[in-house]
């Protein structure tokens, strides 16, 4: 959700490009619209409970050490901050992949991928830059 | 099954609004150029 936050601050940039921000999670479209009020996120953020955006993009999954210590290691910081940031009774979602990795991607008018990135580890987060460059 | 790549056609996705309807992902770029940001989870 750090991500999301930062495009959150950032959406003005967006919005000057003539451009839209949509999120999506694992979980139904109520669990979607619930956690972007948790996050004070004004953007949509839709659910995609089967899965079947993130299969058909080929998002990856990690494994269990890709969930658990290298992500210590990868990023400290960021990892405290998403402990601090965790609210794990409102996040649980019984659709969640909990080893589903994220991703993004810039889709234009004519409905063609300009830009697609496919997160390689859980610290692994689409530059909101090249994300911006791809929109232009 | 061919990975999607940069100057594919995206595919046309179905997601679900905050009432569960279902939202298809060409309604949204048709509109404007889309920034698409898929979460890890809700936390």
């Amino acid at each position: 959700m750090r991500h999301l936050v930062e495009v959150q601050g950032r959406l003005g940039e967006f919005e000057a490009r003539g451009a839209q921000v949509i999120a999506v999670g694992q979980g139904t479209g109520a669990e979607a619209a619930a956690a972007a009020r948790r996050h004070r996120i004004t953007y949509p953020v839709l659910g995609d409970p089967g899965h079947q955006g993130y299969r058909t993009l080929g998002l990856g999954r990690t494994g269990w050490w890709g969930l658990t210590f290298a992500p210590f290691f990868e990023d400290l910081r960021g990892s405290f901050e998403n402990l601090r940031r965790a609210d794990l009774k409102a996040s649980a979602s019984p659709r969640s992949d909990v080893r589903r990795l994220g991703g993004a991607l810039a889709i234009d008018a004519a409905g063609r991928i300009r830009f697609l990135h496919r997160s390689q580890s859980t610290t692994d987060v689409p530059k909101t830059d090249l994300l911006l460059e791809a929109l232009r | 099954m061919t990975e999607l790549a940069v100057g594919d056609a995206a595919p046309d996705l179905i997601l679900l609004d905050a009432e569960e309807r279902p939202v298809a992902l060409s309604s949204l770029w048709q509109r404007a150029p889309l920034a698409l940001i898929f979460l890890r989870h809700f936390g």
